[in-house]
């Protein structure tokens, strides 16, 4: 079975006498590096901009407490639980205990 | 070398690896590997230099804010030849102001016209083939593109067309028949 395929010579005949000009990739990659700066400054910002929606609405700090609890990593204490890990920093200290 | 090692990914790997890290030397390399293609596809299809490039660009563009609704089922170079043939068929169409380049008018009429075998356009020497995708309606040029320099399943672009996969069969056969009546018109001593 023969393997010719002129219409595969046409795509790299032009790929030949038409390269891909420069400034579309300067274009498309530049867009993207915007687009992604955007989206990284979007990541950063917008938990502030929840914090100042939920105090123009009238909300209290115990609110905002919950917002950054929340955000903290999983295996950040939380001050204010009772199951802290002895050792960490909390409410609960283990010298209580040391003193009962 | 990281470049070297970037290069060699398959397609997935990188749209995966990019997706998860949004680190844009992922996506540069996609864009390397098909901004020829895409960029050629619209040059073969819009024939003019400045809209060509105007296109590539968008489609590029359209192809990275997408990127995340790729679906896994179809192969990534047929997604982004899928993304080209309608940004193309679309800037044709509102550049003709015609309606759909792709009429299902010529399905009403009977099937008369005799079978091309597929050797016959592929053994074409290409700048006869050339002259002869220059003289049939776009339509017709853009779906044997689809079917013989994509290497597009009908089932795959039946679903890009949004036609039945009889419809497209029978577009092919056409699209074969008129190319290869105006090589005979315009080659008769061959």
């Amino acid at each position: 079975m023969s393997t010719a395929n002129s219409f595969k010579q046409i795509m790299e005949e032009d790929a030949l006498m038409y390269p891909t000009p420069p400034e579309i990739e300067e274009h498309v990659l530049g867009s993207l590096q915007i687009l992604s700066m955007m989206g990284q400054a979007m990541e950063l910002y917008i938990p502030k901009v929840f914090e100042m929606f939920i105090l123009t609405l009238g909300g209290t700090v115990k609110e905002l407490d919950t917002v950054v609890k929340n955000e903290l990593p999983e295996a950040t204490p939380d001050p204010d639980s009772d199951n802290t890990t002895p050792g960490m920093a909390g409410t609960h200290s283990p010298d209580e205990d040391l003193k009962d | 070398m990281e470049t070297e090692y970037i290069s060699t990914e398959q397609d997935i790997d990188l749209i995966r690896s990019y997706l998860a890290t949004k680190d844009a030397r992922h996506f540069t390399q996609l864009y390397r590997r098909y901004s020829g293609k895409v960029y050629g596809k619209c040059i073969s299809l819009l024939r003019e230099e400045h809209l060509a490039r105007d296109a590539a660009q968008d489609i590029f563009m359209k192809i990275f804010l997408n990127l995340g609704q790729f679906g896994e089922q179809a192969k990534f170079s047929t997604w982004v030849y899928s993304i080209t043939y309608n940004y193309c068929i679309d800037v044709l169409r509102k550049k003709k102001k015609t309606g759909d380049i792709f009429s299902d008018d010529m399905e009403r009429l009977p099937d008369m016209v005799e079978e091309v075998h597929d050797e016959a356009l592929l053994t074409m020497r290409s700048d006869r083939l050339r002259v002869v995708l220059e003289n049939i309606p776009v339509g017709d040029k853009a779906i044997l593109l689809m079917k013989y320099q994509d290497d597009l399943q009908i089932k795959e672009i039946a679903d890009m067309l949004h036609k039945t996969e009889s419809a497209i069969k029978m577009k092919i056969k056409r699209a074969k028949h008129k190319a290869q009546m105006i090589y005979d018109e315009l080659f008769p001593d061959d």
